[in-house]
């Protein structure tokens, strides 16, 4: 074991000699993410703490029950299963509808044979994506307001109009189905461009073999980008947990807490608009710890069935 | 040429200690040591410095002296403010600011910051500025003033109080205004915003179109029957298809200031006293009353039913198109802008807009709900344990204290904001009618702070001024004409050490109670669950305990 360590850290440094215009290239990222990602970890410590600006991150006393105080408040608290099921119901069901939009929309746009039809479509999806997102919340607000379009539309099915977003149990849908409007346009490029990477000799073959075009797609384009997919999905479940807050900040109100507050926005609220940094790091850990069982579970699993994974 | 600053800086602190109290022995040996290092650098002095002895005989003998001699710069952390962002992207730039520096010698490097939530994480950065400019610690800092002392975010001013002969006077004249600075362990905590009189202590409450009132021959609304039977009203014979307008801290501000409540017998929501007894207004059984009433406006279409989200726009835009006719707002900005905004666009039309009172539960009776704040709020301008030179400091916070100072504070520079007429204090055109189309708060944003707050004591020659129309004075006027008062609540703080609880049950019980206060309303749940769902949870959540601390506050207060 010794051994092979040793060895690992001679091959290590012939490379480095070997490479070094490689390996300085690579330093920036290196200590971008050491800078950025890992140091500020030291930081969770106050999850643990009573926090003191004063005192600094260490020199801040821990808190009661060995340190534990501000999960077992968080686990106690009256809020803990709403925040957490909303967590999951709006992260879930933003994956099973928003995560095939734009896999389909790529699959359509991909047998669509006029050109122009084609740009124009695609343009139209994805311009959403280029509106800053108080913007996009500002139109959704307006439009499912009593007087909105989507709400007068709703209207003339007989639905009583009132403010959607007044009423708590329309804010997943509303937040699921804006996600796909305004994303679904941008994130199916990704899979336009896999999609002309398919060999057309494939496509070829298989309509000597009689396919028809609803077969082609299940036998041939399907599986050409089924490793994107695939690692598409693993980093949206790497975050599946978080759920985005900005968003829901900017949508929701006290009315409709009881669907529409998540881990994130409780987290924001009490860390920073409340100021209880130590409380609201200890439940943001808990976030991250899921987060990161999630992504080792499915990661795992999928090494298994498809033998594609992220490491 | 960070030496040299340095070096400077310990120069100005010497001189600084030497004139206010130039027995104290320690700081007077200290003070020795550093002079000879500084009189190497003399070459850096200006010529100020030959003048100095003569100014500090003069501070000796009658507080402090303005300008002050010293070469001084502070940093001073400045909360941002549109009335000011909106012609002034660099704050340094506005003539407040500058003359200021002017006027007390004093230089400053302003530190912009971007809201409240920015000053938290600047908080908690724990590399703070000279000074915090007009804040309210209860608010923005998780503990409070008794939790930021020991945090080491506020400097206590007890042992340099001789510095600030104006403000020890003004604390001398009135016990409660040291009451409210004072924390419970009894550390001084800053420079306090006080107005004196009752003229400026309430700002807001019910606006409505009198205009519309007088069209129909009717009285303004003193009973919730009476306000239904207006709201009614306006929507049938006035077309108004949002009678009352508000969002939803309109909504809840109503309520938890008794402009509404009161009508039930509640003095509001929030935390009130009665002769000393706390009370809170959420948990107590009249709120049922002032929630079915609310209700009941919103399901008949009365109350807006977009309150929920409803944006500030959406709301002066119903207001202008006389889709609304009744609202919750400031006598200033909100009737004042009402006002403008028509005679500009709409010259022609009868609208307008005043205040309405806080409603009584009988006609005749006097209502008990006040939107008022304490005579001294809790919003201090403090100084931090990181400043390198607290005396020149305290002295410069002291300067909107000295009669000077009061005038600077509250109108800006004679001459340019405004002109003595007859011993008043009269804001030239400049601010009232501003040539470039501004507001006249972002005029006197440019002047004053007299329209915010800050270290001075708040004249109500301002308000007299600010809200100058017929219907801005009748709003304050109709607004201060109740029982009110009577229930308000001082400052409190709570001690350091009930305070991580205080904070964690306030912020709970507060997020449960707005949301149900919605959910009540728009009928999204039914007012029967009141007493056997509302209630209990509330003292799940600690109701009790959290009445229990406040009421420990307040007699802590009380016996200051």
């Amino acid at each position: 074991m010794k051994k092979k360590s040793g060895s690992l850290g001679n091959v290590l440094k012939k490379d480095m000699k070997r490479y070094w215009q490689a390996y300085l290239m690579v330093l920036p990222v290196v200590v971008f993410y050491l800078l950025f990602s890992y140091k500020p970890m030291y930081g969770i410590l106050i999850a643990f703490k009573d926090y003191s600006p004063a005192a600094g991150v260490w020199g801040s006393p821990w808190v009661g029950r060995h340190g534990m105080q501000n999960f077992i408040d968080f686990f106690g608290s009256y809020y803990f299963r709403r925040i957490l099921k909303n967590t999951v119901v709006l992260s879930l069901s933003s994956l099973v509808f928003g995560f095939p939009a734009p896999i389909i929309l790529a699959l359509l746009l991909n047998e669509v044979k006029n050109e122009r039809f084609k740009r124009v479509t695609q343009t139209i999806s994805y311009l959403p994506h280029f509106i800053s997102l108080v913007v996009i919340c500002g139109m959704i607000k307006m439009f499912v307001a009593n007087t909105g379009i989507i709400t007068q539309f709703l209207g003339l099915f007989g639905f009583q109009p009132t403010n959607l977003l007044g009423k708590s149990q329309y804010f997943p849908a509303i937040y699921v189905l804006s996600n796909i409007w305004a994303g679904m346009g941008w994130d199916s490029i990704l899979y336009l461009s896999a999609l002309s990477g398919i060999d057309q000799d494939l496509y070829e073959s298989a309509r000597i073999d009689g396919a028809g075009r609803w077969q082609q797609t299940i036998h041939v384009t399907l599986p050409g980008i089924s490793a994107t997919i695939i690692i598409m999905l693993l980093m949206r479940l790497g975050s599946l947990m978080n759920v985005g807050y900005e968003k829901i900040i900017l949508l929701y109100n006290e009315g409709i807490y009881e669907t529409a507050d998540v881990i994130s926005t409780f987290v924001y609220r009490y860390g920073l608009l409340n100021g209880q940094w130590g409380y609201s790091v200890a439940v943001g850990l808990f976030n991250s710890v899921i987060n990161f069982i999630i992504i080792l579970f499915f990661n795992r699993l999928s090494r298994k069935l498809a033998d594609v994974s992220l490491w | 040429m960070a030496m040299l600053v340095a070096g400077a800086m310990v120069l100005s602190a010497v001189g600084c200690g030497q004139n206010a109290d130039s027995g104290q022995s320690s700081g007077g040996q200290a003070a020795q040591e550093t002079e000879t290092q500084a009189k190497t650098q003399t070459d850096t002095q200006t010529d100020t410095q030959t003048e100095a002895p003569a100014a500090e005989e003069a501070a000796e003998a009658d507080g402090v002296a303005y300008p002050l001699t010293e070469d001084v710069t502070l940093t001073m952390a400045v909360v941002a403010n549109a009335a000011i962002s909106a012609n002034y992207p660099d704050i340094s730039e506005t003539p407040f600011w500058k003359a200021w520096q002017e006027k007390t010698g004093v230089k400053l490097e302003l530190i912009p910051v971007q809201d409240n939530e920015a000053l938290k994480l600047l908080f908690a950065s724990g590399e703070l500025p000279d000074i915090i400019y007009g804040v309210n610690l209860s608010t923005v800092y998780a503990g409070g003033p008794s939790r930021a002392v020991t945090d080491q975010v506020v400097l206590p001013l007890n042992d340099y109080m001789q510095y600030a002969p104006d403000l020890a006077a003004i604390l001398d004249s009135n016990e409660n205004y040291r009451k409210v600075i004072t924390t419970e362990e009894g550390s001084i905590i800053g420079f306090p915003f006080i107005a004196e009189d009752e003229y400026l202590l309430t700002s807001q409450g019910i606006i409505i179109r009198e205009d519309w009132l007088e069209d129909l021959g009717m009285e303004k609304p003193e009973t919730p029957d009476e306000l239904y039977e207006v709201l009614k009203a306006f929507k049938e014979k006035k077309g108004a298809e949002i009678p009352m307008s508000c969002d939803a801290w309109a909504v809840r501000t109503l309520l938890e200031y008794g402009n509404i409540a009161s009508g039930f017998g509640l003095p509001g929501t929030r935390l009130y006293q009665v002769e000393g007894t706390v009370h809170y207004g959420y948990a107590e059984p009249e709120y049922k009353d002032a929630l079915a009433y609310m209700h009941k406006l919103y399901e008949e279409g009365l109350l807006d039913p977009n309150f929920a989200t409803l944006e500030k726009t959406t709301l002066y835009a119903n207001m202008y198109e006389g889709r609304t006719g009744l609202t919750h707002g400031a006598a200033g900005s909100s009737i004042g802008t009402y006002m403008n905004e028509m005679k500009q666009t709409h010259p022609d039309s009868p609208f307008s807009v005043t205040g309405s009172p806080t409603l009584a539960a009988n006609k005749g009776e006097r209502g008990i709900g006040r939107n008022m704040i304490y005579p001294v709020s809790g919003s201090v301008t403090f100084i931090t344990p990181q400043c390198k030179n607290i005396e020149a400091a305290v002295k410069f916070l002291n300067y909107g204290y000295t009669q000077e100072g009061h005038d600077f504070f509250n109108f800006g520079v004679e001459g340019e904001s405004y002109t003595v007429e007859e011993g008043k204090r009269i804001y030239t055109d400049w601010i009232t009618s501003n040539p470039d189309g501004w507001t006249m708060q972002q005029a006197l944003a440019a002047y004053t702070r007299s329209w915010l707050n800050g270290p001075f004591v708040q004249d109500r020659g301002y308000m007299e001024q600010y809200a100058a129309l017929p219907q801005q004075q009748e709003a304050i006027n109709t607004w201060i004409d109740n029982d009110g008062d009577q229930y308000i609540m001082p400052p409190v703080t709570v001690t350091a050490a009930d305070n991580a609880e205080y904070a964690r049950i306030s912020t709970e019980i507060s997020t449960y109670v707005n949301e149900m206060q919605i959910k009540y309303i728009t009928g999204a749940e039914s007012l029967d669950t009141f007493e056997t769902d509302y209630l209990p949870t509330l003292e799940a959540l600690g109701v009790d305990r959290y009445i229990e601390l406040t009421q420990n506050a307040l007699d802590a207060f009380n016996a200051r």
